[in-house]
């Protein structure tokens, strides 16, 4: 029997107000924790500024790579010059098979991720977004495309996925979709870049590939011009760092050339449909030195790299470049076993150094980015 | 005093707690948490299945997909039958064309790591069902002919939900369905002795979509043939079980099945411009159709028709000499009988927890059944699940299955209710038994106490 001591209620005075205190105030601060405190199965450990010095003592910059395992992947921060002195930054579980994809913040210390969560299976729907940063994992959105692409506007507050074809502009604080844009007539959409409040955005269609900018006004988002590319299909779509020029690769078949476009000159026409017309040439070399390549990168300094190989070597295998970081002295590449696309038998992560000296990661690790200082 | 602070500390963690659970709660569910609707199949809620999971070496299953490639699981029944494989650019049925039950092995370790219940069900055991997001259930992760509408599910429905056998038959069904699909290309002369032959029709089991297509931007052009036990990011479903078959998965050390050499289409040749793997050629495939409702003339991808890859090897088709040995142990004889055919519910009962009726397995192998009319004033924890017999050497004893049966939402009103829930027990013969509890509850409610019952 349920028995009660009513003496227990007869409080006075100071005693009541620090009992009502503490039932007010316990609560707020669960609740608080409830909030910011992420959950089990995500967890996070920050890497040290000893990070950014190797093993020798050499300053150079930290990088985020991502490990897949059969129902998780590690994200770990690591040296460029010293790829083996890592520090784990977070496991985020997901579902067996699917890989994270993961973005990483342009300006301050944080990171995007797209995962299907255990139990989920679609790689078209399932994906969730999370951000990783110093104040913890958010969860911001479900239900997106997995394979859509992932990237931060240029000014670190908004991130870019897709949901059901349609792209998404997402405050990366709460989640919030501050703008969608659903293509027309295209078969998919793939989201480049945002620059201030213009999105750009590539999109694959029976006529061709083009690039549509789309400006994100108070209305809502307006398309101001598609400039067409190719008449086939491109990929590799990169925005110079000021924002004037798309590098991209140009493909048939598995014949692949890199391709420069002017986005705002006057001079050239914005809707071509030549195949070849609207190319630059690259900074280095000409298309018709360079023969077969792929895998555009910029430099801060806006001078273009990419990759190229020889189909006949297939011995010596060939590297792409990813990314070079923000001072423009070290790059990430994908070092590749083959002679050149669909002829790749293996590949691991590797950096070029100031010096020129070629250093691999060890095998697993796949590139994200750079991470900001 | 010493026992008021203990009691003051405890309420002070409760309260605490309390608050950190509200705020776990207001930042969103987990979002693995089952699915709450199937959009794409019915707008309800998925069925509430119970199921088995066997050996974690998975012999048992893939010893049932050698079966199912060739027709030997359920050869008699309409709805699990393999559907007679059509061979050759004509297209002719083969009643003796069979499918490489390595597909198969590889679909099911793509789809479902080769598990028929959730990953927390262990080997050996009862549990709920795998449903995936979009409610794709089981180990062929099968969506299609399955209506989530809120209703009781029907007997494919069930059977494909709860038995892993029946998965694995209603998934190697779609596929040879989608084999036959004239609308969809061929591979060389569409023999399907040949795993290469298969390119396409894997590609529709997934979804004939473009980010299948083998040169889709959102596919990495430089990737290394797939390996089962790596990510898929990157691949086309069709090369995720291509390669799957040649490098399959190592569960405890040992490879699932035996390596096979399989031949990729050399994407050099065959996507170049008009070749059959241009992209440009299968968007206006899919513009034919769009444009086109009355269908095109010809089937809309013929232009995607493609020789066997060079080293493409025709498989030997595997010896079923010892078939009805294995189907006997794959199936057993299961034996259902109802713990009881009579229940009497009482109100405290219902409003404390659920009212358990279990179902038993006397003989070996699964039991499937499935409900198939109950009062609408109950509600029950599964609709359809399996009961363990004897006979699967992975389990060490039969186990009955639990029904939970509870009031519905909303309560059970006031009063005499009398009703029968009628369960069909379906047998691996294609037979089935139909089974019935009556059900009684008298519901007093306060006035029954203020008239000063119960009387001592």
């Amino acid at each position: 029997m349920l028995r009660v001591d009513a003496s227990r209620f007869k409080l006075r005075g100071r005693r009541r107000l620090v009992i009502w205190l503490l039932l007010i105030v316990l609560p707020v601060v669960g609740l608080l924790l409830g909030l910011f405190v992420p959950r089990a199965g995500t967890t996070i450990e920050f890497g040290s500024g000893s990070l950014f010095e190797s093993s020798s003592g050499e300053v150079s910059p930290v990088f985020l790579a991502s490990e897949y395992h059969d129902t998780y992947t590690t994200l770990w921060l690591a040296n460029a010059h010293d790829p083996d002195k890592r520090s784990r930054l977070a496991d985020i579980p997901h579902a067996p098979g699917w890989d994270i994809e993961a973005s990483v913040n342009p300006i301050q210390p944080a990171v995007a991720v797209l995962a299907i969560p255990p139990g989920g299976w679609d790689p078209a729907s399932h994906a969730s977004l999370l951000v990783i940063s110093k104040d913890g994992v958010r969860h911001l959105a479900t239900n997106l495309e997995l394979r859509g692409g992932l990237l931060w506007s240029d000014d670190g507050r908004h991130l870019v996925a897709q949901r059901a074809g349609i792209v998404l502009v997402l405050d990366a604080s709460s989640g919030t979709v501050v703008a969608d844009w659903k293509p027309t007539r295209t078969h998919s959409a793939h989201p480049v870049a945002m620059t201030n409040d213009t999105l750009w955005v590539a999109t694959l269609q029976s006529s061709g590939t083009a690039i549509a900018e789309v400006q994100l006004t108070e209305s809502g988002p307006v398309t101001v011009e598609r400039l067409k590319l190719s008449d086939g299909v491109t990929r590799d779509w990169t925005l110079s760092p000021d924002g004037s020029r798309l590098a991209f690769t140009e493909q048939h078949g598995l014949d692949l050339r890199v391709r420069v476009v002017p986005l705002h000159d006057d001079d050239v026409p914005h809707l071509v449909s030549s195949r070849w017309s609207v190319a630059e040439r690259p900074s280095s070399g000409s298309w018709d030195d360079v023969g077969p390549s792929g895998s555009p990168v910029w430099r801060p300094d806006g001078r273009l790299d990419f990759g190229t190989w020889d189909e006949a070597a297939s011995e010596a295998g060939f590297t792409l470049p990813i990314a070079w970081d923000q001072r423009g002295e070290w790059l990430a590449l994908r070092s590749l076993d083959g002679s050149g696309p669909g002829k790749v038998t293996g590949e691991r992560l590797a950096f070029r150094g100031p010096d020129g000296s070629l250093v691999q990661a060890s095998d697993g690790l796949s590139f994200v980015g750079w991470w900001a200082v | 005093m010493r026992s008021a602070g203990l009691e003051a500390l405890l309420v002070a963690i409760v309260l605490l707690a309390g608050g950190f659970a509200a705020g776990q709660w207001l930042r969103g569910e987990p979002s693995h948490a089952a699915p709450s609707s199937c959009p794409y199949s019915g707008g309800g809620p998925p069925f509430s299945l119970q199921s088995f999971e066997a050996d974690r070496p998975r012999q048992l299953y893939l010893d049932t997909q050698l079966l199912a490639a060739a027709n030997q699981l359920f050869p008699e029944d309409e709805e699990f039958q393999l559907f007679p494989l059509q061979v050759g650019e004509q297209r002719i049925e083969d009643p003796s064309a069979t499918i490489p039950p390595e597909i198969l092995h590889a679909i099911s370790w793509i789809e479902s790591k080769t598990n028929q219940t959730s990953i927390e069900v262990p080997y050996g055991d009862l549990g709920p069902a795998l449903v995936s997001f979009d409610c794709g259930y089981g180990i062929m992760q099968v969506t299609s002919s399955i209506i989530n509408d809120g209703g009781l599910p029907s007997r494919y429905e069930a059977l494909t939900g709860t038995h892993f056998a029946y998965n694995i038959a209603a998934g190697a069904r779609i596929l040879a369905e989608k084999w036959n699909e004239g609308f969809y290309p061929i591979v060389g002369a569409n023999d399907p002795g040949y795993f290469e032959s298969w390119y396409y029709a894997l590609w529709a089991y997934n979804g004939w979509a473009g980010v299948n297509h083998p040169a889709n931007p959102s596919n990495d052009l430089f990737r290394a043939p797939y390996n089962c036990d790596d990510a898929g990011n990157g691949y086309p479903y069709q090369e995720l079980v291509l390669g799957c078959i040649a490098n399959p998965p190592i569960v405890d050390g040992r490879a699932l099945w035996t390596a096979q050499p399989v031949s990729l289409p050399d994407l050099t040749l065959l996507s170049a411009a008009g070749a059959p793997l241009d992209l440009d050629v299968f968007y206006a495939g899919l513009d034919s159709i769009s444009f086109y409702p009355g269908g095109p003339a010809q089937p809309p991808f013929a232009d995607m028709n493609m020789a066997l890859p060079n080293g493409a090897q025709r498989r030997a088709a595997p010896d079923l000499g010892q078939a009805q040995a294995t189907r006997a142990r794959v199936l057993g004889e299961p034996d259902g009988r109802l713990e009881t055919d009579e229940l009497a519910l009482t109100s405290s009962q219902l409003e404390s927890g659920a009212v358990p009726l279990l179902i038993h397995n006397e003989g070996t192998g699964l039991l499937a059944w499935r409900i198939v009319d109950a009062p609408s004033w109950l509600s029950f924890g599964v609709q359809a699940g399996v009961a363990l017999g004897s006979g699967y050497p992975f389990s060490n004893a039969a186990q009955s299955s639990r029904l939970s049966i509870s009031a519905a939402a909303g309560g059970v009103p006031e009063g005499s209710h009398r009703g029968r829930i009628t369960l069909e027990f379906h047998y691996p013969d294609g037979s089935s038994s139909v089974e019935t509890v009556a059900i009684s509850l008298d519901k007093r409610g306060a006035a029954y106490y203020e008239a000063g019952h119960p009387q001592s």
